[in-house]
């Protein structure tokens, strides 16, 4: 399902310019927006819930997943991955954040199935590191599509 | 039967991800586990069938565990060394005969 989801749409940014953690988070929504994924107030929805909640998605040293509950603008179920030119800070321990794979999820159990193959393959020994030096989105493509 | 409860804020992302790469752990491991996963909120209610709850610094010091769970707290979570590290010390500590 990942596979075919980032064979199909346009979906990864590389070199991506924020300037602060809402501004990475916009960019990734609007990677998704562009692809009918998601309406563009969804970035509304996870700034809010980061700003109630921390920023609790960033699971790993360098990388972010951001996402909120359902209902806030999420058409259908998918996810955009977007590197930085510059690092951001999201205020929390595995600061600083270079690589955001934003998530629209419908419900827990329908996104279960691209959630295993996404983590499956970001366990990988050194594959955040290798996603780090692509300079095209066609390199990350392949990383993620090869098996 | 181990039950693993992976917690986070929505029940959605982060806990989805401990979800599945601890199946895997646990699989290699040859443990034989349950893994729920669900959100801080509907935490209390997993407890009674629950003996480890793993989760990140967020959400681990917003719990209530009852002194017969163990408490995991990850930080990097698709690091499955480190995840794995810090389920099979708790296993060993809390629950050595699920360890064959």
């Amino acid at each position: 399902m990942l596979k075919e989801l980032l064979r199909d749409h346009e979906l990864i940014e590389v070199g991506v310019e924020a300037k602060d953690w809402k501004d990475a988070v916009k960019h990734g929504v609007e990677v998704l927006a562009n692809e009918d994924f998601v309406e563009i107030k969804y970035a509304d929805s996870i700034i809010e819930s980061t700003l109630t909640n921390g920023p609790y998605y960033v699971i790993a040293p360098g990388l972010a997943l951001p996402h909120s509950s359902a209902e806030d603008g999420v058409k259908k179920i998918g996810l955009s991955i977007i590197t930085l030119k510059e690092p951001v800070e999201f205020n929390h321990e595995n600061d600083p954040v270079d690589i955001l794979i934003t998530l629209s999820a419908k419900d827990r159990n329908t996104h279960l199935e691209m959630m295993t193959e996404l983590v499956n393959i970001l366990i990988q020994e050194d594959f955040m590191d290798n996603m780090r030096k692509c300079k095209s989105k066609e390199e990350i493509r392949e990383m993620f599509l090869k098996d | 039967m181990l039950k693993i409860l992976c917690v986070c804020g929505n029940g959605m992302g982060t806990s989805t991800i401990l979800k599945v790469s601890i199946k895997s752990i646990m699989n290699k491991l040859g443990v034989k586990a349950e893994v729920e996963s669900c959100s801080a909120g509907e935490a209390m209610s997993f407890m009674p069938q629950t003996d480890i709850v793993i989760t990140t610094p967020e959400w681990s010091k917003m719990i209530n565990v009852p002194s017969n769970v163990a408490l995991v707290t990850a930080t990097n979570l698709i690091d499955a060394k480190n995840v794995e590290t810090l389920l099979v010390d708790t296993i060993k500590e809390k629950f050595p005969e699920k360890l064959k």
